[in-house]
Parts: structure tokens; sequence; C-alpha cells
């Protein structure tokens, strides 16, 4: 588990290495740095300062070190907006994506991995059927045509939810459910597939030709193995989520890190952009980091460290 | 999702409905409409996508108030959503067939690189495949926007960056299996060059997985570009494409929602069939892939 | 006249991971480990063993389509490579190879016709064969009838299917063809077909071949000298039907006691059915002295500590075993 735990973290610091090496690499192709990062009409001091702490006049690998020493501090430059250092703007941002994605989370599981397994075990039945249509139809639609249909029927139509904004619980309605459809449908669908799998194994049939009810058999042989791939499966989701959270926010203007970098792109706000993008992939590994240790405790295979090589 | 059809006398035309089940016949009618479409929206749009006829801004469609004069309504600007939409749909699938071309190509050459020469170069390619998979693409590509702006040639080649982490994980490890045992050796015994081993052998092998796989890019590189577009960053105008239209059509959602719905209906239906045809094809072409 | 494949010393290693440790060193698998052996023109050498004794391995050392760790191996005077450069691309046409897995050999997608003219495409562009007509004769020459030409692999038999592997390898007349395991993958019923058509084909063609089998056998059958492997090392060589009639190692005797027909008499003179006793031992942790040693019946302390050297014993038949090496010492002081 050590040496699993140990090559998976090197990883993850690569990733990581490899995406701020991105953000510089990025950030030099693309013209002056001072100019994008200041304002056009800064005072020429304030350029030159700013140069001199980011070391833009010394050689590259310099740079690229005083780029990582910067960002280290959290030092990310100001927002063109108004001046706020950028990162705090990305942080102050975080809880409000919190409160959709987190839900969101949790409702996936609740609904998707129930549905698969519902689905995998009346295989080929209506039921079946019913559950995989709605998960291709939840995967297939794109959450801002999802979210202008739900506003369509519960806002306008109905009159029932607010269209957006984010003074109550209420608001928080049409953005979580718009989230939950992409994410349980794909998770249905793995979890159907690796039940499914799993069902078919050989331990399967010997289990009940032991005599074991349907239900024992299920519960006791076969969710925890299908349990696996859908525990990696979960992690993945979660990239989903932040991805499918851009859209979101915008659709239903909800001030979260989606709807701030969007616009920051928009008004080519490179500071913002930055830390969210640095933000948001730090995040993401470290997560994904986690799904890895939850897999390596629940895969006995993994654990004894029996020479099995990555 | 092949129907399963009970037990009825065996002619031909029970069978052919076995084969083909009826939706996945509907869903590649449609995928066929839509090309078509795209290749000669220019010929078919009753409009200009830019005509602007202010007399007649936000007219319905025809059916629920409108004229045939435009028969899915107008736009805030008098522009005739048809025509919008057809050349939308051109737009929209150019952008997508290039860039699944694109991203299947970077795939293939880098899975190759990697199964032929193992060692540090495989390492280096596992290592960006690692890297592009674990990083939601929206947040590079929202990156590169920033930083680089989006003329359609760029945003091409932003898309095509899409998915190819799939070609080239599929292409190494069917080339390191192909390689390791069976035809691949037997033909390199043979004498025959390494290029003669890929191209001739390998990559007619692998094709078929790798098709699939693209069906799969396909329809994400419809729904990331339309995402994109939808919040201003994809498509630029004074050109149109599906998302473009959903985002314009979005400030008008209450008084004429016809503007965004026609293109959701397409995005949908188009994406939908695609990934339906895939998964039939995937699992007629090869039922252990599933 | 000079042998047609001279191999001197051949080892082949591989490195194999320690269990627990993490810095461990590393486990040497000694697949082949130092083998002597030639082939002369027109002769068929058979290698037999237990699986895991290295004949495969050997196989793949010959044709150079592995390197070797030490030792050498020479083809017609010159020395085989596996670096695969354009000369050795070019030493195909004269060494060709029939694998165990006729299915996993065969390219799915091309008809046999197609499998069987691709040697002429690689290595005569200029079509001065014609190859569709030589690739029909060739295979009319192994027993497909024409309706099988356009079939694909997995419209074809087992016994077809090998029948299109040997066609592909002799389509270019080469001197040496190597048979790893040809016929184990195939029915039984089968099996003497392509034994019959190999033996027929190597005497038109004048075929030198180098044939690996578990099968005694078929090996008794098709081989005009035999070669019998343990861990990497021949233990026991000579003509088929000296050393199949009077074999002279321990393990060869066990073999042999294994494939005697019932009712007739054993070879081994008296005893009947030999039972080795113990596990093959791994690959990896070779057992010192003579690698036989564990389980043989009749090893002494000697045996435990020296490595036999081979002594030759009659005509052309050597062995490797201390026994022997006695007896012989012992007999001619």
């Amino acid at each position: 588990m050590g040496r699993y735990m140990l090559s998976r973290s090197l990883r993850a610091l690569l990733t990581i290495f490899l995406v701020v090496g991105f953000a510089f690499t990025i950030l030099r192709l693309s013209g002056d740095p001072a100019m994008m990062i200041l304002s056009a009409d800064a005072p020429p001091e304030a350029i030159a300062a700013f140069r001199e702490s980011w070391g833009l006049d010394a050689p590259l690998w310099q740079q690229f070190w005083g780029y990582l020493l910067n960002i280290f501090h959290g030092n990310f430059g100001v927002s063109m907006r108004d001046a706020s250092p950028a990162m705090g703007l990305v942080l102050e941002a975080v809880p409000a994506t919190l409160a959709l994605a987190l839900p969101a989370f949790a409702l996936n599981l609740l609904i998707g991995i129930p549905a698969g397994i519902f689905a995998a075990l009346h295989r080929n039945s209506w039921m079946d059927r019913v559950v995989m249509s709605f998960s291709v139809a939840g995967h297939t639609l794109p959450s801002f045509v999802l979210g202008l249909l739900l506003v369509l029927i519960f806002a306008v139509s109905l009159g029932w939810l607010p269209s957006g904004g984010f003074s109550g619980l209420e608001h928080a309605v049409l953005p979580i459910l718009t989230l939950t459809v992409g994410g349980a449908a794909v998770l249905a669908r793995y979890t159907r597939s690796s039940m499914l799998e799993v069902l078919g194994q050989p331990y399967i049939r010997a289990a009940s030709a032991k005599g074991l009810r349907w239900s024992q058999v299920v519960v006791r042989h076969a969710l925890p193995n299908a349990a696996l791939p859908i525990i990696t499966i979960a992690g993945l989701m979660l990239g989903g989520l932040i991805a499918g959270a851009v859209v979101v926010e915008s659709v239903f203007s909800w001030p979260g890190i989606g709807r701030l970098t969007v616009s920051a792109v928009g008004n080519r706000d490179l500071a913002v952009v930055q830390a969210a993008l640095l933000l948001i992939t730090v995040s993401m590994v470290a997560t994904n980091l986690l799904v890895d240790a939850i897999y390596c405790l629940f895969d006995p295979r993994l654990r004894a460290d029996s020479g099995a090589h990555q | 999702m092949a129907v399963l059809a009970p037990s009825l006398p065996n002619t031909s035309r029970h069978y052919f409905w076995q084969e083909y089940p009826p939706l996945v016949v509907v869903a590649i009618a449609w995928i066929l409409g839509i090309f078509i479409i795209a290749a000669l929206a220019d010929l078919i749009a009753p409009y200009t996508y830019t005509a602007l006829d202010l007399k007649a801004r936000l007219q319905p469609p025809v059916g629920l108030g409108g004229t045939t004069r435009h028969l899915l309504g107008t736009d805030e600007l008098g522009r005739d959503v048809l025509s919008r939409l057809l050349i939308s749909v051109q737009v929209s699938l150019l952008i997508a067939f290039a860039s699944t071309l694109i991203s299947a190509f970077i795939g293939l050459a880098l899975g190759f690189l990697a199964a032929h020469f193992r060692g540090w170069i495989e390492q280096v390619v596992l290592t960006l495949i690692d890297f592009q998979a674990s990083i939601p693409f929206m947040i590079i590509a929202l990156a590169v926007l920033a930083f680089f702006g989006n003329t359609l040639v760029l945003f091409i080649c932003l898309m095509g960056c899409h998915g190819w982490e799939r070609s080239a994980r599929i292409t190494r490890s069917l080339t390191i299996a192909a390689n390791e045992q069976g035809y691949a050796n037997a033909v390199h015994a043979l004498g025959a060059s390494s290029w003669r081993v890929y191209f001739r052998h390998i990559l007619p092998n692998i094709a078929s997985t790798l098709i699939v796989s693209m069906t799969l890019t396909f329809p994400e590189v419809i729904l990331l570009e339309s995402g994109l577009s939808f919040l201003g960053l994809g498509v630029q105008p004074p050109m149109t494409s599906l998302g473009n239209m959903v985002g314009y059509g979005r400030e008008y959602l209450q008084t004429a929602p016809w503007i965004l719905l026609a293109p959701s209906c397409v995005i949908v239906l188009t994406t939908f069939s695609i990934s339906l045809t895939g998964d039939w094809l995937r699992d007629r072409l090869d039922p252990t892939l599933r | 006249m000079t042998a047609l494949l001279n191999v001197k010393g051949l080892q082949r290693h591989f490195f194999v991971e320690g269990k627990k440790e993490w810095l461990a060193e590393k486990n040497i698998l000694r697949a082949v480990d130092g083998v002597t052996l030639s082939v002369q023109r027109g002769q068929t050498l058979g290698i037999v063993g237990e699986s895991g004794c290295g004949k495969s391995t050997m196989a793949k050392l010959v044709l150079g389509l592995i390197p070797a760790t030490a030792g050498s191996v020479e083809f017609d005077g010159k020395p085989v490579t596996a670096q695969r450069n354009q000369a050795w691309r070019a030493a195909r046409r004269h060494m060709q190879m029939v694998y165990q897995d006729p299915l996993g050999a065969l390219d799915r997608r091309l008809t046999a016709l197609e499998q069987v003219t691709e040697p002429l495409q690689i290595h005569d562009k200029h079509g001065e064969i014609k190859p569709l007509v030589a690739a029909q004769s060739m295979m009319r020459a192994v027993g497909l009838t024409d309706n099988l030409f356009k079939r694909y692999p997995h419209e074809l038999s087992g016994g077809q299917r090998q029948r299109v592997v040997l066609a592909r390898a002799l389509v270019l007349k080469p001197s040496l063809l190597v048979c790893d395991e040809p016929i184990s993958a195939l029915d039984v019923s089968v099996q003497a077909q392509v034994i019959n058509l190999l033996a027929d084909l190597r005497q038109q063609m004048n075929l030198t071949m180098l044939f690996i089998s578990h099968d005694l056998r078929v090996v008794r059958h098709i081989c005009d000298e035999v070669a019998v492997m343990y861990l990497g090392r021949i233990i026991e060589q000579g003509s088929a039907k000296e050393v199949l009639s009077h074999p002279a190692h321990p393990y060869t005797r066990a073999l042999i006691s294994a494939v005697s027909t019932p009712g007739a008499k054993p070879a081994t003179g008296g005893s009947g059915r030999i039972i080795l006793k113990g596990e093959p031992p791994n690959p990896v942790n070779i057992p010192t002295g003579c690698s036989f040693h564990p389980r043989c019946a009749l090893a002494t302390a000697h045996c435990k500590t020296a490595v036999p050297v081979a002594t030759r014993i009659g005509d052309s038949h050597t062995v490797s075993c201390h026994l022997h090496t006695m007896i012989h010492h012992g007999a001619s002081a």
C-alpha cells in the first residue's frame, strides 16, 4: 500500500507541476505578462515594479522559479476589474460552488448508484430499459440546455422557482438539479455495467449454489466487488461536476468559481484565470489522490505489497 | 441497447429489425440528415443567416402564430431562425469533425510512439495521458481561450486536444498486445519493416476500436463547443453555431423561447443519435468492449 | 561439411523483480543457460523438454528474434544478431518459423492467399517471382484446396490454419525452418497429417529443421537428432533412434517411460513407469551442481556440488550426468 500511494502521490505532484508549467507557458506565450496582468494604463513605475517582482527580465528558468515562488505565496496578481488580489477573489467564490457541488455529488451517489444496481438486477426488463433511457438522456443532454429547460418549465411557465440569483435556498434547487442529472446518469450507467460484470462471474453462481438467498448473494458478494470501479468513477465525476459548474453557474447567475472564471476569460482578466486554474487543478488532483487512497483500502490486491507493479 | 424481440417466424424482415433495432435506425437516419444539412446548408437556407429584417423581429414559428415566411420564427434582429439553424449545424459539425480527426490523429501518433519505443518515451506519453485525463478539459480550454483569444483555427485546434488520451490509450495497449504475440510478431519475423507492420497490419486491426472511440469524442466535442459558445467564449459573431444561438436566445427565454429551443433540440437529438449509434456499433464490433 | 546452424554457449537471462523489498537485487531467470549444438544441412534436430525448460526461448534466439545474453549463433557461417536492421530483415528469406498458435500468428483481416503472398511482397518487390502464382502453388503443396484460398483465418480449421502458416513460412524457400510446438494446439486426428506434411516438404525442399516439442512420439517420428533440455541446459543429445531407445540420463528415462505404450517392453529396461519426485524447480533458483539432482533417484553427494559436463557415450550420443561420467571414466581407467 505504501508503495502504491507513494507512486500515486508522485504522479499527483507531477501533474500539479505540469499544470503550473502549462500556466506559465501560456502566460509567456501570449504576450507581455506585465501588460496583461496589470492593465494597459497602469503607470510605468507599476509595470517596472511588476517586472522586477516577477523577474520578467531575467533568463527563462529564473522567471519560472520566480513564478513558482510567487504562486507559493499566493500572489497571482490582481484582478483587472477592481485591483483586488486574484486569489482572494477566487477563494471567495469557492463556498458558493461548494454549495452546489457537494449536494449534487451526494445526490449523484444516492440516485445514480441505486438506479444502476436496480437496472443490473432486473436486466433487460422494462425497468432496466427505463433507467437506461433516462441515463442516456441525462448523459447526452448538455447541462446548459437542461438548465434552461428547467428554468423554462419551473420558473417561467409554472413560476414555482426563481430563475437565478443567490438569495435563498430555493435559488439553489434548479442548479443542483441540473448538476445532478448528468452525473447521476453516468454513474447509473457505470454502476449497471460494473454490477453486470460481477454478476456474470462464476463465484456468484457458486455463492447462490451454496444456498444463499439472492439478496444475500448480492449484498455480500456482488456489491463489494462491484464497488471498486464505482469508486473510481465517482472520483472522476468530481471533475465532471466542476466542469459542469462552470456552465450551470453561468446559466443561473450563481456567484461561484465557474461564473467567475467565465467572466474573467471573457474580460481577459488573466490573473483571475490563472488563480482559478491552479486552485481547481490542485483541488482536483488532491481529490483524485484521496479516491486512490480509498480505492487502495478497498482493494485487497493492492494492499498486500506483493510486488504488484504499477 | 438492442431490442430483443420475442420469437417470431424467421422472416427476413424480422431479422432486419433484430440486427438493426428501430431506435438505431432512426438515430442513423437523423445523423445522415444532419450531415446532409451540414453539407448543403448554404443551398437550402431560405435566407442568409445575417439578413436583418427589423420589421419582423421576434416572430414566432409557423403554427404558433407566425407566417410561413419564417418557418421557425425570427430572432431579436429579425434574422430567420431556420436559416441560422442550418448554418449553425454546418459550423458546429465542421468544428466537431475537424477536432475529432485531429484528436484521433494525435492519439494514434502518440500511442504508436509509446508502444513502439517503450522506455522513457512511453513514460512521457503516459504522463501526458494522465495529465489530460485528470484535469477536466473545460478548465484547460478556458485557460487557453483566455490567454490566446479564440480565432476559429485556434478554437478547432483547441477542441482537437480533447479526447486524444482515449485514442492514445487504446492505440498503445492494442499495439503492445499485438506486438507481444501473434500476427505482428509473425509479420516482423517475415522480414517486414516496422512501418509495414504498423500501417498494413496493426492499424487496420485497431481501426474499429478507434472508430468507436471517435464516435464518443464527436458528440463530446459538439457539447463542449456548444457549451463554450453558449458562454460567449467559443464561436464568435458574426459566425453562428448551435451553442451560440442558445446563448443569444437566452435573453429571450420568456418572450421568444423558440430562438433557443430550436438549436437546443438539434444539439440534443444529434448527440443522442451519435451516442446511441456508437453504443450499438461497439456492441456489434466487439461485445467484450462494453 | 559445415553445419548450417551452429550454436555455442548460448545464454539468455531475464531479470525478474524481487518480491518483497523495494531495492531488492533483481533475480535472474536463466531461460537458456549455456547451450551448444549444431544442425547439419538437411537434418532435423528435435529439442524436447518440459514446459518452462527454455525450448521456445531457444527458438527465438536461434532466429535472432530476441538477443542473447551470451554465446553465439551462426547460420550458414554468418553470425545471427537480434538487431532489426536491413541485414536482419534480408536474412529472413533463409530462416523462418512455424508457431504454436496458428490463429494468433495470422492477421485475422487477411485471407489465406494474402497471408501467403505477403512475404513475396516484402522481399521481392521487383516481382521476379510472380507472387500470386508462387503463393498458390505453395498453398497447394501444403494441401490446401483452391476453395480455401479466399477464406479468412477464423473460417478455417486448426489444421488448415497451420498449413497456411507453413505455406507462408516456406513460400520464399528458406533453408532453415524452426517449428515451435507446431502441432500442440491441433486436434489429435489432425496432428499426424501435419507431421507427415512436414516430413514430405522437408524432403522436397531439402529443409533443415529445428523441431521443438514436448511430445516424444512426434520427435521420434520426424527428427534425425534430438537434444533434451532441462532448466535451460542440454542434458542429453544424440541421434533420435539412439537417445530414444537407449536413454542415458535419468531425466530422459523418465520422459520416455511416460510415453511408452502399455504392453511394450519398457525402453528403460524392467522397471516400467518412472515417476520423478518433487516439482519442477523455479528457473530463477536453479539448484547447485547438476540441476536435476533434487528429483533424481540416483543422485549422489557429488551431483549436488559439481555441474556435469557433456560426456560422449556413443557414436554421436552425449550426456551430462555424473553417473555416466564416472562409468565412462571408470570403464576407461
